[in-house]
């Protein structure tokens, strides 16, 4: 059975963050860290590798244990809806053309 | 032959410095107007059956049965037992038909801790689903190698 494991550490679940909407900001951390990873295991962590985890990391950083309806894009993660009511609004009411590469994800 | 490689992702967890690692495949639904949406699985062996939000299912338009199993219970929700017609995203455009359980009320936000988890029923007899944990080029953690 899979176990999902809250980090409470995390500076989510340590006071209300923003939440922002469209392309989400990289927290300097996040940065930081992923090009510590990278200069360490190199030749392996390609840039796509470090694109994947950057986008995972922030999408965690500002929404994790929350709905969302959100794309990759070459700049970053974009969040197009937050929340059950407005992710099942969006997908009504959005059509198909306008949600390519969109996915519902529970960061 | 058909065959995916898909980087293992990770996190550190701050509380104990551990580093943890998870593989999620990306599958494009049918919906019930024949179109097609794309959503992440958890990949998960210790799961038995492949398990989705009734309500993430609804709100994509996917078909779910009217009622729920009686007397069966996952995770404290409702169960329906029905299909995904899936095509997994980076293969070929072959189109599975795997057994999934649909959890708790369509119209009702399921629980925080929900996530869309492809477990081993129906599905390792139409793909084949192994991790490699050597780093490679593709990830310095390893891949989920995804065969047909």
């Amino acid at each position: 059975m899979y176990a999902r494991i809250i980090d409470e550490s995390n500076p989510r679940y340590r006071g209300p963050l923003p939440k922002p909407r469209g392309l989400l900001p990289v927290p300097p951390e996040i940065a930081e860290e992923i090009s510590r990873d990278q200069a360490a295991h190199q030749p392996n962590y390609t840039d796509d590798y470090a694109k994947l985890t950057r986008d995972d990391w922030t999408l965690r950083y500002y929404y994790e244990g929350e709905m969302v309806a959100c794309r990759s894009r070459p700049e970053g993660v974009e969040v197009l809806a937050v929340g059950p009511e407005e992710v099942r609004r969006f997908y009504q009411e959005t059509p198909a053309e306008n949600r390519q590469s969109v996915m519902i994800q529970h960061p | 032959m058909s065959r995916l490689e898909v980087p293992l992702q990770q996190r550190r967890l701050r509380a104990t410095g551990d580093t943890v690692l998870w593989a999620d495949l990306v599958l494009s639904l049918k919906t019930s107007r024949g179109a097609w949406e794309e959503l992440p699985f958890r990949v998960d062996s210790g799961t038995e059956m492949t398990t989705m939000p009734a309500y993430d299912a609804k709100s994509l338009d996917l078909p779910i049965p009217k009622k729920p199993v009686p007397h069966l219970v996952l995770y404290g929700q409702e169960v329906r037992s029905g299909l995904l017609r899936a095509r997994v995203v980076g293969m070929d455009p072959t189109e599975f038909v795997f057994p999934c359980y649909f959890l708790g009320d369509p119209d009702v936000p399921p629980p925080a801790q929900a996530r869309n988890l492809l477990g081993l029923t129906g599905v390792i007899n139409q793909i084949c689903l192994a991790f490699d944990g050597r780093s490679s080029v593709r990830s310095p953690r390893g891949v989920l190698v995804v065969e047909r």
